[in-house]
């Protein structure tokens, strides 16, 4: 028996086209299934189908049934995210919500608690606190490394010369309704929320975290967020 | 008879206009029936080194090879088929005669009889050695064929290409587990011929260890169950299979090694299996781009034996324009990403070490100390320190130590292939 996939092939398998690969039998709201593997399901934030009343997932307006992109709000109906640099003004949610900024400083008692035998000495004198904005939606946090072409938006090595972060250390993200999550994207000494350094958070796992929020990376460096009043 | 499973560990999500597939397969076969006993017939060969320069500490080495290659042949179970080949510039079968004798009370006596009389003389050509084996091997296509070659010196007695010819008729025809018996013998000429015969090779600094490595290869060819097992891999049309390589227990790269089964199926020969091992591999795949929300298979894993395919596991890809999601590493890629470029790092800086490019090889031998701490790899740590002398582990930075034993050296280049699994150390 064979199944004819999306691009005409013939294919000798039920699931996939044995020619191209293709999904078969799967139509755009039932790729959600795509979560099966135990990660971050992509397509979860698509609004419900049924009944062929579609919404926007984040601002509500009708979508029509074969549009990749809210055309209110610039929504992505696939991957559930907004359009990166999307102007506040378009996005009604993240409206009300004030600009943070990150605090970037030295901490010696985060230094104290988690360098073990390593002979790191802080920078002297201890770099001032510095102010990053959180603009866009996605916060790079790491060092630059221009020979990896790693540019990140909070670069420790000009505000804290923290040699323990890594390249791509952290990321800080705005979700579509505003809020703020942290990632450690795999880094080599972990991200911190308490200055003990007891537990690194998990990496890969988004945490939600708010203005007064504040985590520690790398041998000394400390981030605070803070609403810009 | 074994039974065989597989897991996939990848970030199936790409960028936009993304075609690169990178994840990591783990396949495990597990004995359905219970019995450690091997469900195909076991046909060993031991080839023993026996040129003149094994006579070489007043006959510490031809008398500990006898008594490894005697220990070796007590370890085998009854009914295991054997032979014994002498390897000199020629290669001659000892015992028996020729063919393969059946492994009993009464047979093992007489191999060993043999054993101790045989008299290193002459020189080294493996080529002959390996021809010889493969003689014996191609007369039982449906065992599991399996041997040990011992050697303390270089292929000196024939040309390279002649080796490599040797090598190229033995493939698929037995595996063969190498073994360098002191320091004088080259790692490079072994590591050629385990490879392509899918065994593993590492040194004897000592002859007095032999022994007991002896017992132990055999023990393990005897757990084996199942040969020829393939990884069957489909990849859509336009597709290129860019590496497949073993990762864990060592690292192999397989890719060259691919049959085509027809246009879109490769196989990639694995060797035999016991009913009770797992091993990790890793493929990158480069399939033609699709658009944002698709989802296609990159490949399906498929485990041949015996003619017949499993399908065990699915590589997937699903095109987003979430970075988050594109942007994700995954754990298990990264990891033996990071063990390959430590096996680069270690043979890169010996290579500068043995040049004489001392600011070189300690810049590599560096960032091998800084990854084999950073993944936890804690034998290749001892290995290294031997080499080089650590003043600070994270950051890589090390001196060339002045006085190095030529077996240290050896060991950490043929042992710079093998790996840790996730998770284990840091």
């Amino acid at each position: 028996m064979t199944t004819t996939c999306g691009n005409g092939h013939e294919s000798t398998w039920p699931d996939w086209c044995s020619t191209c690969g293709e999904r078969i039998g799967a139509d755009p709201g039932d790729s959600a299934n795509a979560g099966d593997s135990g990660r971050v399901p992509a397509v979860s934030a698509v609004a419900p189908t049924a009944g062929g009343a579609q919404t926007c997932g984040n601002c509500g307006v009708a979508r029509h049934e074969h549009d990749v992109f809210c055309e209110s709000c610039g929504y992505d109906f696939a991957s559930g995210s907004l359009p990166q640099g999307a102007d506040d003004s378009t996005t009604s949610n993240a409206d009300s919500l004030l600009p943070m900024h990150a605090k970037v400083s030295v901490d010696p008692a985060f230094f104290t608690a988690s360098v073990g035998d390593v002979e790191l000495t802080m920078p002297d004198p201890v770099p001032e606190t510095e102010i990053v904005p959180l603009s866009g939606t996605r916060v790079l946090i790491g060092r630059q490394s221009t020979s990896r072409g790693i540019f990140p938006e909070i670069d420790v090595r000009a505000l804290t010369d923290d040699p323990a972060v890594s390249s791509r250390h952290a990321m800080l993200e705005r979700a579509a309704d505003g809020a703020w999550t942290l990632t450690d994207l795999g880094s080599t000494n972990g991200t911190f929320l308490t200055s003990a350094a007891d537990e690194a958070i998990e990496v890969g796992t988004s945490l939600p975290i708010a203005a007064g929020g504040a985590f520690y990376i790398g041998a000394w460096t400390r981030i605070d967020l803070a609403e810009t009043a | 008879m074994a039974n065989f499973s597989a897991e996939v560990f990848q970030n199936e999500y790409l960028p936009a206009g993304g075609e690169t597939v990178d994840a990591v397969i783990t396949v495990t076969a597990s004995d359905v029936e219970g019995g450690g006993a091997p469900t195909q017939g076991l046909v060993e060969v031991i080839i023993v080194d026996m040129s003149g320069s094994m006579n070489e500490g007043r006959g510490a080495k031809i008398r500990a090879a006898r008594e490894a290659t005697a220990a070796a042949v007590d370890t085998l179970a009854d009914g295991v088929e054997f032979a014994i080949i002498a390897g000199t510039d020629t290669a001659t079968q000892i015992f028996p005669r020729d063919g393969t004798a059946v492994a009993s009370s009464a047979t093992r006596r007489d191999a060993k009889a043999v054993v101790k009389r045989i008299r290193a003389d002459g020189g080294t050509a493996m080529g002959t050695w390996l021809r010889a084996a493969a003689r014996i091997f191609e007369t039982r296509p449906n065992s599991i064929r399996h041997s040990i070659l011992l050697t303390d010196g270089k292929n000196q007695h024939e040309p390279p290409e002649e080796l490599r010819a040797a090598i190229d008729s033995c493939v698929g025809l037995f595996q063969c587990d190498c073994r360098g018996l002191g320091v004088d013998w080259n790692v490079a000429e072994l590591r050629e011929v385990s490879q392509a015969l899918l065994g593993t090779v590492d040194i004897i600094p000592d002859p007095t260890d032999m022994e007991q490595e002896f017992r132990e290869i055999i023990g393990s060819a005897m757990k084996k169950q199942v040969a020829d097992v393939a990884l069957r891999l489909w990849s859509p049309k336009g597709a290129t299979i860019v590496f497949l390589k073993q990762v864990s227990p060592d690292i192999d790269n397989l890719t060259p090694k691919a049959v085509v089964v027809d246009a879109l199926t490769d196989d990639f020969p694995l060797g035999a299996w016991s009913g009770d091992e797992s091993r990790d591999y890793h493929l990158r795949v480069r399939i033609p781009s699709g658009n944002v929300g698709d989802e296609r298979l990159g490949a399906r894993v498929m485990l041949a034996l015996d003619g017949q395919a499993e399908p065990i596991a699915l590589v997937r890809a699903i095109w987003t324009d979430d970075e988050n999601l594109s942007t994700r590493i995954n754990r298990e890629v990264a990891h033996y990403t990071g063990q390959a470029e430590l096996a680069g790092a270690i043979h890169e800086g010996l290579a500068a070490r043995a040049a004489g490019d001392d600011d070189t090889a300690t810049m590599k031998l560096g960032r091998a100390v800084q990854l084999a701490h950073e993944t936890g790899n804690v034998d290749s740590v001892r290995l290294l320190q031997k080499v080089v002398d650590v003043d600070d582990p994270k950051t890589g930075t090390v001196r060339l130590r002045k006085e190095v034993h030529d077996a240290d050296a050896m060991a950490l280049d043929v042992r710079s292939t093998r790996t840790v699994r996730v998770g284990k150390g840091s």
